[in-house]
């Protein structure tokens, strides 16, 4: 007997701000949150150029918890909001009965970055707590320990897929009634100076705006933050009477399996699709707003617009991608995109991208949105929302208004 | 309507050799790996016992060309799955690609490789890196290269919860055959953290042995790294009947838990819980299981606690059970070694023998079970666990029985 799976919490840190509310209200507005921070992020880099990233505001030393890298932080801040609106805490069984699954790409670049900066330029030993501050599952013992948690706890590191497949399994976990609750999203730091350095290096950063779909796109804009996203059994959330966001009725993962390593495979992405969607038991033609993996780069937005143009099949469904507003988060985009989603749907409108010139050869129902004003709205119940990761790893996930 | 999964490969790459005969080879001669070892790498240098992987030649499994995107962390999957799906008799093509999942568990992904960066920008303050950088240290890099492999399209994903995320990924693998998402899983783990900044963090944090690795014994003082992979082939019971595939095993349950108290002191209560939540959906009793593949690290704290945690899952019958830490024989392997161990689980079903825990110099007032010390010891094994917990308080167990009972 599978269970229906609602919303119930939602918890964002993003360049758009501390909270849902500073998250959403960006996303309404269509207010950017990239920045030209790259110098005082990568001190050490001097060919930055025009690159941009998404930076949560606020200081960036770690106050109150020594033991947490920036990744653990942000998605500890995106849990204790989610928690606190679910209503769960509370709750007799919550402590025993749910399920914690995050995402996270790389864990605590900080903390990694740091122990080089002793050993190599200061020659002395890395900091003791260096281990626990990088590991991948910080984030969720972090959050374990600071509710009580002690059901199945445990982190997904799949790249920019991380937190949607952790969505994912948490998803089925409540569905098929082995938790009642699930915490689960990801998060993510801006990534230390060799990686950067390697982004740079792969030439897919964005030279100015990031802009998903536009002619003029050059690339992806990096940057960090959480989104935590409470589950709760649909029958349970009404029998309390608790806010209900919406229903999280479809998901899907699969691998491209033999394609190129870089190169999204629109086959796959177009069968992940697919997938979710049968297995929300809905047809393309309920769909009303796909929210795109769509990271700006001139390859991954063609295949992806492949992909979505094959699955609607002449059906006109709006598609956009937020990562224009909050940048790529990699570990914990899948989140956020969630998170945009859910607060789109479940208040009737399309989170829109800053006005540009659409590349017309994709073919797709693009939202464009002059920022400060109000967003198109959304009228259909049902939304995609894709993630995709190198090596060919991909998640589809389908949202209901309730 | 839950569904019956049966374990019907294995694969191992480790410190004791290639291979799941090297493995127990090494397990039941009870021949440690571990050896002191020295790195060097940007003019700092550190000597540390360890289990390093010793010849294993990348072109023997991978052509010049494919090596430079592959860390050895995902070499070691790649090889361990080749393995395990030979032994199950599938060969490329014979999986339905949508009906497969890969699930692996690795803690640090490329470190090598990311060893290798540092040294440039902050050593040599060279300010270019490889653009490879990234896809090759993520730690889905390892199920990217085994699905590109045997060409599998269905659910790919890469747990990384530190020490237990082979035993995690396991769990998830056996969790979707149960419930009827896939019919097939290659999963496991695999980790390459002999590696300099490895090293040092560990030590920095106090946990790494300077002598060897003796869990459970007195006088034991620390961890020992090692390094490798363990993968399994998952299968539905009537699928792997019906193509008449030897089945290792019956996985009939796998519990997961948090401590939820510290980020490096574990409880006995998570453990335990982990355990009783395993034997729950295995619907065992505590005094059905014979055997113990323990976490067993060898630091003080670990084995003092699993210790506890052992006796509080299984009563009186803790003095029955025979748990020994094959960790003193191929080191730890972190996000691999749940994997490894799991193998070495399976072996002594197959085989009847609880592989030793070997350096063992004698019990101690915390830990005073049998630890099948220094020899293996041969005993009627029907059921046995195989625990693992990681740093955060996150832990996994997982139940097999060697026979598929009616």
């Amino acid at each position: 007997m599978k269970r229906r799976v609602a919303v119930v919490g939602l918890g964002v840190v993003s360049a758009l701000g501390h909270g849902r509310p500073a998250f959403e209200s960006g996303l309404r507005l269509c207010r950017a949150g990239l920045s030209g921070g790259v110098f005082t992020v990568y001190p050490r880099l001097t060919n930055s150029g025009e690159t941009k990233l998404g930076v949560v505001p606020g200081p960036r030393e770690r106050s109150g918890s020594p033991g947490l890298d920036s990744f653990a932080r942000f998605a500890l801040e995106a849990a204790r909001e989610a928690i606190a609106e679910a209503g769960v805490a509370s709750l007799p069984h919550f402590q025993e009965r749910a399920a914690v699954i995050l995402g996270t790409a790389s864990g605590g670049e900080d903390a990694r970055e740091e122990a080089w900066e002793r050993v190599s330029a200061r020659q002395s030993k890395p900091h003791p707590l260096t281990v626990v501050r990088v590991m991948a599952n910080a984030a969720v013992g972090a959050v374990c320990m600071a509710f009580g948690l002690r059901g199945p706890a445990y982190t997904i590191s799949t790249a920019c897929a991380s937190s949607s497949h952790a969505i994912g399994q948490a998803y089925q976990m409540v569905r098929s009634g082995a938790v009642d609750y699930a915490v689960t999203g990801g998060s993510e730091g801006l990534p230390g100076h060799t990686q950067f350095c390697a982004w740079q290096q792969m030439r897919v950063l964005a030279d100015g705006p990031c802009r998903p779909f536009a002619e003029e796109r050059s690339g992806i804009t990096l940057a960090e933050g959480a989104a935590v996203l409470v589950l709760e059994s649909l029958l349970e959330a009404q029998a309390r009477g608790t806010h209900i966001y919406a229903e999280l009725t479809g998901f899907s993962m699969g691998s491209d399996g033999g394609a190129d390593w870089l190169n999204a495979d629109p086959d796959g992405m177009l069968r992940c699709m697919k997938d979710a969607l049968e297995d929300a038991a809905t047809g393309a033609d309920e769909l009303s707003y796909i929210n795109a993996h769509a990271t700006g780069t001139l390859r991954g937005d063609a295949a992806e617009a492949e992909a979505i143009r094959r699955l609607l099949d002449g059906a006109r469904v709006m598609v956009s991608s937020t990562k224009a507003l909050h940048g790529h988060t990699l570990g914990a985009t899948g989140a956020l995109e969630a998170a945009a989603t859910i607060l789109g749907l479940e208040g009737g409108w399309v989170p829109g991208m800053p006005t540009a010139a659409p590349d017309r050869s994709l073919g797709l129902d693009l939202v464009w949105q002059q920022p400060g004003t109000a967003p198109a709205s959304l009228r259909g119940p049902v939304a995609l929302s894709n993630s995709f990761g190198f090596g060919g790893l991909n998640a589809a996930l389908v949202f209901r208004r309730i | 309507m839950t569904r019956r999964v049966v374990v019907t490969g294995i694969g191992c790459v480790s410190s004791l050799g290639v291979g799941t005969s090297a493995l127990w080879e090494g397990l039941v001669r009870a021949r440690t790996a571990i050896t002191p070892t020295r790195l060097v790498q940007a003019g700092l240098e550190v000597t540390l016992p360890a289990a390093p992987v010793t010849g294993f030649v990348p072109l023997d499994h991978f052509t010049a060309d494919e090596l430079p995107m592959r860390d050895a962390f995902a070499q070691y999957a790649v090889v361990a799955a080749r393995e395990a799906m030979r032994d199950a008799g599938l060969g490329r093509g014979e999986t339905i690609p949508g009906d497969t999942a890969v699930v692996l568990g690795s803690g640090g992904g490329g470190e090598h490789t990311r060893e290798e960066a540092a040294v440039r920008l902050f050593g040599e303050r060279k300010l270019r890196c490889s653009p490879m950088l990234v896809p090759k240290t993520n730690n889905q890099a390892a199920v990217g290269f085994v699905s590109m492999e045997f060409q599998v399209t269905g659910p790919s994903f890469v747990i990384s919860t530190g020490c237990a995320a082979a035993t995690h990924a396991i769990a998830q693998a056996f969790h979707m055959i149960r419930h009827g998402v896939v019919r097939r899983a290659i999963t496991g783990g695999s980790e390459a953290p002999v590696a300099l900044s490895v090293f040092q963090a560990f030590d920095a944090a106090r946990v790494l042995s300077h002598t060897t690795c003796r869990p459970f014994s007195r006088e034991r003082d620390g961890m020992v790294i090692g390094e490798g992979g363990g993968i399994l082939v998952l299968e539905e019971l009537e699928s792997a009947r019906k193509r008449g595939a030897f089945i290792y095993a019956e996985v009939l349950g796998a519990g997961m838990s948090a401590d939820a108290s510290s980020s490096v002191y574990p409880r006995e209560q998570g453990p335990a819980q982990a355990i009783a939540m395993a034997l729950r959906e295995a619907r065992l009793n505590a005094d059905q299981i014979d055997y113990i593949n323990a976490h067993g690290t060898g630091t003080q704290v670990n084995d003092r606690v699993e210790t506890m945690a052992i006796k509080l899952a299984f009563g009186e019958h803790a003095r029955e059970l025979t748990v020994s830490s094959t960790k003193s024989l191929h080191g730890h392997t972190f996000g691999g070694a749940g994997g490894i161990e799991t193998v070495a689980t399976l072996l002594a079903l197959k085989h009847g023998v609880a592989p030793p825990t070997v350096n063992y110099l004698g019990p101690d007032a915390d830990c005073d079970l049998d630890y099948a010390p220094n020899d293996p010891k041969p005993r009627r094994i029907d059921v046995a666990l195989k625990q693992s917990f990681a740093f955060g308080g996150l832990n996994a167990v997982l139940v097999l029985r060697r026979d598929v009972v009616q």
